[in-house]
């Protein structure tokens, strides 16, 4: 059944097309005038914010850069052949919504909340009625902004599978490496599509890669020297044993010789068929730099087990100089170098036996089981530093949190299932990082009180003034966080409710005091009691009168504390 | 009082050698099959109940811990969400519980056992490092708690942030006053009866030995990296980094020109006396658990097994010896509690750090079986050598004997390094014995005492009335002042005979006199040999893998090959490798172990012949290369690393076809 996959992609290698995070290749905009939306029932707009509570109230406005769907529209082509792809939009739904992002083949990706198909966004279906369930339900809510990313390989004979090789729906993988057999082969004529079936749907920044199959960079006239050192020094120090030199027709480590550790050196030409920009991607077990033109374009001092490390760089047609440099430390040696680019997936520029397939291990995992929630304390990272005083909490409704016990702050808030807590419990667990699983949002992460007539408090002494004095859990296992500052006395209490977070605040002396709810890079008023703050809702009481102000390049909503303010965040 | 043999069970009792079992048994607590309990923490309840903290977080209710007329033990979870709770204690009617970063009050509001209200009693800061551990509390008779806060560990211990590094204590209103500094894993702690306070070290930067200190306030114990806090407000320690020499001098001999650094009470020989102490605590005086009352037992992670401790106060300063007492258990222990009936809770885990015992984690009891072990009671320090105390009558011919005794003083380096190797290791000659008149002591004078030093005691011919070996005959005394309170002995009427040639140190008496060093070589051979004319059939490069692993476990060689082996240690502890014939790993790995001190000087490769080829120890980071030829006979022999402590571990297959 699953023939000649091994024609269409080659699954040994441990590199996928995204590259390293935050430096993707720029990937390619498809222009509006390629859309086909002359004769189709859709229209562009300049910008549109959802009222999530009435589509209606909705605010569009006129313009170019959004393709909109307002109900019911129907099919629009992209004019973009389905082939080898990378490619990646936004979209929003409506209340209600079902749209299909057709790939060709009968095989489509649903984007949809109407609850009435056997899918949720980000299901495929295949025209013979069966869905493929995603590994996590990761839409977000009506009128929020989501984003898919998809790498793609249409079956190029009736034989071939048609591959999904990955589908990223809002920063979680819900597809990898599946493979639908038995579907025609692509034809020219198969184009992308959306097919606006029910409800409001509004797409943007549609980008896309095209991938060939040529291999248009390769290494020539390597010779390496190999110096032995003492030790993993990170001075690369090296020993007095002379260094060996020799030449090799390939890539690798394998050169004959008596050490056990060693600095191999390789230089070479790299031959580059097309200009333009390319990913180098190093993958080791030890330290190593690659350098072209002289020129560091990636590597590491650091000691790392196959965490691979790309770099980019702009080659012109023609030779490069290259250079490899790998130093063992105390794993096995193990060393390989990947190209790709915009154009070309990636492939090997060592030889397979110069990097085996590394040991994986299997992950630990927290599931809330029972009636009642799931307590974790533990390190977290957000925004790139490690909270330490954390607390997390899973609960049966599969709505979980992090909490900052220290500074009395929402860290994250996310959906499906709970934890992955790995970095906690396996071995000596030295990053001690709890990992959300499931669609989440962040929040401020931070200190969220402070005396009225001041403002939002960068930080205060939380073993001095603002100190946690306890938590304590009701029927559910929810804990409600206690605090004490200025002679008042604070609590924080969150519940699940349905798929949104519930906060509920206290505090003895409310008068006093105010509250930042949140804080975001742009927070707009949708309606009375409806904020948007980046990519998730506030919801408050309607008569409740928040503040929307400026504090440096970011937006607070901050607003006096009462006898109960409760509110809730959806995303 | 002397042991008592049970009435019917003479006869059969001597016709085989008595082992621990036979005094002290350990009963396994079994668990739940999913419930990962990693014992941090062990408290024990009301009602006979026992409660303990695991390193992912929960707490445990047992009930019926003590399984009598053979009845399982129940579990219930009163309490999660911790972060690595490594410190259990029911205190003031409330159980304490001491996590990374707070020490916790778990407080049932409605009475059903399960914690409602999580009470922050006391935080300090972290910094995100693993290695931040924290333990506690251990309660003083004043009321007042001690809690204990681990290095970080960044390739060397750090304190990154405030008093890692440092022993605090604590008011019931949570009034915190820094006691003590210079400790580096201080996983175990406990008081004796006169309210002193002992804590564990382990062998690492700055330690040369797993020790026992005790800490009174303003001490500093060794590992200058909380000496950072000693200018802090309410610091005791008036020490600064900068005091501190790193020398390699002992640091029995440093303590006495820089005031302020107190010498362990006690020094654990790496690898014979365990090689990761974790918790202490004191026997009771009701004779419960044996003729061992007043003195303290130790608990080590890595051999999975606890030693037992003799104290005395010599000149105001403590001191004493430590002594084998029970192996086997079934995991790495970490943490030891008094049951209510006398018999001791274990609690163990070993993830992360491999030890003996290779389960994951475990709970069990040791209790006396009413049965006294012939044991080296005491050492105590005499003010010309030492008097030894027995749990039974000695055989006074082998007890005079002197060569039923072998001594050594020998000590180690206080350096920044990790551990430290033996050092200025001495043997020590016995100028006279003296037998007490009821047979249950005798008193040695040596030739020479040095303060400061281990002294290593040795008793393999010292037999009791029923000419019965001791259980465990090896003992060793940290000799930090002499006692000048008795006599000295009448070295003339008490004179032993002196020995005609010099003790043959060969472990094996029924084993051929060969050259140890000679019979090291032929087996070692580091330069290919002439008559292979430059040509291996095989080279094999076998390397190590934290953990106590090599990295490559099957090796097949053709019968009668000419094979090159490179041995590479990559790891940051010593290792060897030996080629061993099939089916002998046992013995030649206990064999390995018995060498005691001497191993060292013999690559830790016993006289066997069941040992075909082996390299010599290896420093981490080097290696070695060895030549053999590949027996001619099929089979699966094995490789092992004989350093103590690893053999169970470290090994691997070479199949020979």
């Amino acid at each position: 059944m699953i023939k000649s996959i091994f024609a269409s992609i080659c699954i040994l290698f441990s590199v996928s097309v995204f590259a390293q995070e935050g430096s993707d290749f720029p990937m390619q905009k498809l222009p509006q005038e390629n859309w086909q939306i002359q004769g189709s029932k859709w229209e562009t707009a300049g910008n549109v914010v959802l009222n999530p509570l009435n589509t209606k109230k909705s605010v569009i406005t006129p313009g170019n850069g959004i393709l909109v769907a307002k109900a019911s529209s129907g099919v629009l082509s992209s004019g973009l052949a389905t082939q080898d792809i990378k490619l990646k939009f936004r979209f929003v739904l409506g209340a209600g919504a079902d749209t299909r992002f057709n790939l060709g083949n009968g095989i489509a990706v649903l984007l949809e909340n109407t609850g009435k198909t056997s899918g949720v966004t980000g299901s495929i279906s295949i025209d013979n009625g069966k869905i493929i369930t995603p590994l996590a339900d990761a839409g977000k809510s009506v009128g929020l902004w989501q984003t898919l990313e998809l790498v793609y390989s249409p079956a190029k004979t009736a034989s071939e599978s048609t591959v999904i090789e990955k589908l990223v729906l809002n920063g979680l993988t819900i597809h990898e490496n599946v493979f639908i057999s038995n579907q025609k082969a692509s034809s020219v004529n198969d184009k992308f599509t959306f097919d606006n079936q029910q409800g409001f749907f509004a797409v943007k920044d549609f980008e896309y890669l095209q991938f060939g199959n040529n291999k248009p960079v390769s290494l020539s006239e390597l010779s390496y020297t190999l110096q032995e050192t003492n030790g993993f020094d990170r001075s690369f120090e090296a020993k007095a044993t002379p260094p060996v030199s020799g030449k090799t027709p390939v890539l690798s480590y394998d050169v004959p010789n008596d050490y056990n550790r060693y600095i191999i050196n390789f230089k070479g030409k790299l031959k580059v068929d097309e200009a333009g920009k390319y990913a180098f991607t190093m993958d080791y077990q030890g330290a190593g730099y690659l350098k072209i033109d002289g020129k560091q374009v990636t590597g590491s001092k650091e000691w790392t087990y196959r965490e691979p490390m790309t770099g980019m760089i702009d080659l012109t047609a023609g030779e490069h100089d290259f250079e490899y440099q790998y130093q063992t430390i105390f794993w096995r040696p193990a060393m390989g170098l990947f190209v790709s680019s915009g154009k070309i997936r990636p492939y090997a520029l060592h030889v397979s036996s110069s990097l085996p397939l590394p040991e994986m291990k299997g992950g630990v995992f927290a599931e809330p089981s029972g009636d009642k929630a799931q307590l974790i304390r533990s390190f977290v990272f957000f925004k790139d530093k490690k909270r330490t005083k954390v607390i997390s909490v899973g609960t049966p409704q599969q709505v979980h949190y992090t909490f900052d016990l220290d500074n009395a702050a929402l860290l994250y808030a996310w959906r499906g299932e709970f934890a992955n807590v790995t970095d906690m419990w396996l071995d000596r667990g030295e990053p001690q990082v709890i990992k959300p699983i499931g669609l989440k949002t962040e929040l401020s992460g931070r200190v969220p009180f402070y005396a009225n007539g001041g403002s939002p408090l960068d930080s205060v002494d939380v073993y001095r003034e603002f100190i946690n004095t306890s938590y304590s859990l009701n029927d559910q296992g929810l804990p409600k966080f206690n605090y004490k500052w200025k002679n008042s006395t604070f609590s924080l209490e969150y519940t699940p409710s349905g798929s949104d977070l519930n906060v509920s605040v206290n505090a003895s002396d409310y008068n006093g005091f105010s509250i930042l709810l949140d804080q975001g890079q742009e927070i707009v008023k949708i309606e009375n009691g409806l904020y948007q703050v980046d990519d998730h809702y506030i919801k408050t009481d309607p008569k409740l009168k928040p503040e929307i102000i400026s504090a440096g390049k970011s937006k607070q909503l901050v607003t006096g504390l009462n006898k109960q303010l409760n509110y809730s965040i959806i995303w | 009082m002397a042991g008592i043999l049970l009435f019917g069970g003479v006869a059969s009792a001597q016709n085989r050698p008595l082992t621990e079992d036979d005094f002290y048994k350990i009963i396994t607590i079994p668990s739940p099959e999913g419930l990962e309990l990693e014992v941090g923490g062990l408290a024990i309840l009301p009602e006979g109940n026992l409660a303990a903290s695991t390193r992912r977080g929960d707490v445990w209710m047992i009930k019926n811990p003590y399984m009598l007329n053979n009845s399982m033990p129940s579990y219930k979870k009163i309490a999660e969400g911790l972060h690595e709770a490594l410190g259990l204690n029911y205190l003031k009617n409330k159980l304490w519980v001491t996590q990374r970063g707070e020490v916790t009050i778990l407080n049932d509001l409605n009475g059903d056992n399960i914690t409602d209200e999580y009470q922050t009693f006391y935080k300090w800061p972290l910094s995100g490092n693993y290695h931040q551990y924290s333990y506690g509390p251990l309660e003083m008779p004043d009321g007042d708690m001690i809690f204990t806060l681990n290095l970080d560990w960044i390739g060397r211990g750090a304190s990154l942030s405030k008093w890692r590094g440092w022993m605090l204590r604590m008011t019931p209103d949570g009034k915190m006053t820094p006691w003590a500094t210079g400790l580096r894993s201080p996983a175990g702690f406990g008081l004796n009866k006169a309210g002193d306070i002992f804590y564990t070290e382990n062998q690492g930067d700055w330690v040369g030995s797993g020790r026992i200190t005790h800490l009174e306030k303003g001490d500093f114990a060794g590992n200058p990296s909380g000496l950072l806090w000693s200018g802090e407000e309410g610091s005791p320690v008036k020490l600064k980094v900068s005091d501190i020499p790193d020398t390699g001098e002992p640091l029995y001999d440093v303590a006495k020109r820089v005031p302020g650094i107190k010498p362990p009470a006690v020094w654990f020989p790496h690898t014979l006396m365990g090689i990761s102490l974790s918790d202490i605590i004191e026997s009771g005086n009701d004779g419960k658990f044996g003729p061992f009352d007043g003195q303290m037992f130790v608990g080590d992670q890595g051999h999975s097994k606890i030693m037992r401790m003799y104290l005395e106060k010599v000149n105001g300063v403590y001191q004493g010896a430590c002594f084998p007492f029970r192996e086997g258990f079934s995991s790495g222990i970490l943490r030891m509690k008094w049951g209510i009936d006398g018999s001791m809770f274990v609690g163990m885990t070993s993830r992360g750090w491999s030890s003996t015992g290779k389960d994951k984690f475990g709970l069990q009891r040791l209790a006396w079986t009413g049965k006294t072990p012939f044991e080296i009671k005491t050492i105590k320090s005499m003010p010309d050598g030492f008097l030894l105390e027995f749990t039974q009558e000695v055989n006074k011919e082998t007890a005079l004997n002197p060569e039923s005794y072998e001594l050594n003083s020998f000590t180690y380096k206080y350096h920044h390094f990790y551990g430290s190797p033996i050092i200025n290791s001495m043997k020590l000659k016995i100028k006279a014995i003296q037998v007490a008149e009821d047979g249950l002591s005798a008193r040695l004078v040596m030739d020479s005492l040095r303060l400061g030093y281990i002294h290593e005691f040795k008793l393999e011919g010292v037999q009791n009335k029923a000419n019965q070996p001791l259980l465990h005959n090896v003992g060793y005394y940290t000799l930090n002042q002499i006692s000048t309170v008795a006599p000295k002995l009448d070295v003339v009427k008490y004179a032993v005979k002196e020995k005609v040639a010099a003790v043959d140190h060969s472990q094996h008496a029924n084993m051929p006199k060969t050259d140890a060093k000679a019979a090291n070589s032929a087996k070692r051979i580091v330069v290919m040999p002439a008559e292979w004319n430059g040509v291996v059939d095989q080279t094999i490069k076998i390397g190590t893998k934290p953990g106590l692993k090599f990295d490559i476990d099957k090796i097949q060689v053709k019968a009668g090959a000419k094979i090159r082996l490179q041995f590479n240690n990559n790891d940051d502890m010593l290792h060897n490798l030996l080629i061993l014939k099939p089916g002998t790993v046992d013995k030649v790995g206990m064999a390995a172990f018995e060498l005691g001190l001497e191993g060292a000087t013999k690559n830790y490769v016993p006289d066997l012949e069941e040992v075909l080829f082996h390299s010599a120890i290896l420093e981490p980071e080097t290696s070695e290369t060895i030549y053999f030829t590949a027996p001619s006979k099929p089979g699966n022999y094995t490789f092992v690393c004989t350093f103590p402590g690893h053999y169970t571990l470290m090994q691997g297959t070479i199949r020979v076809r």
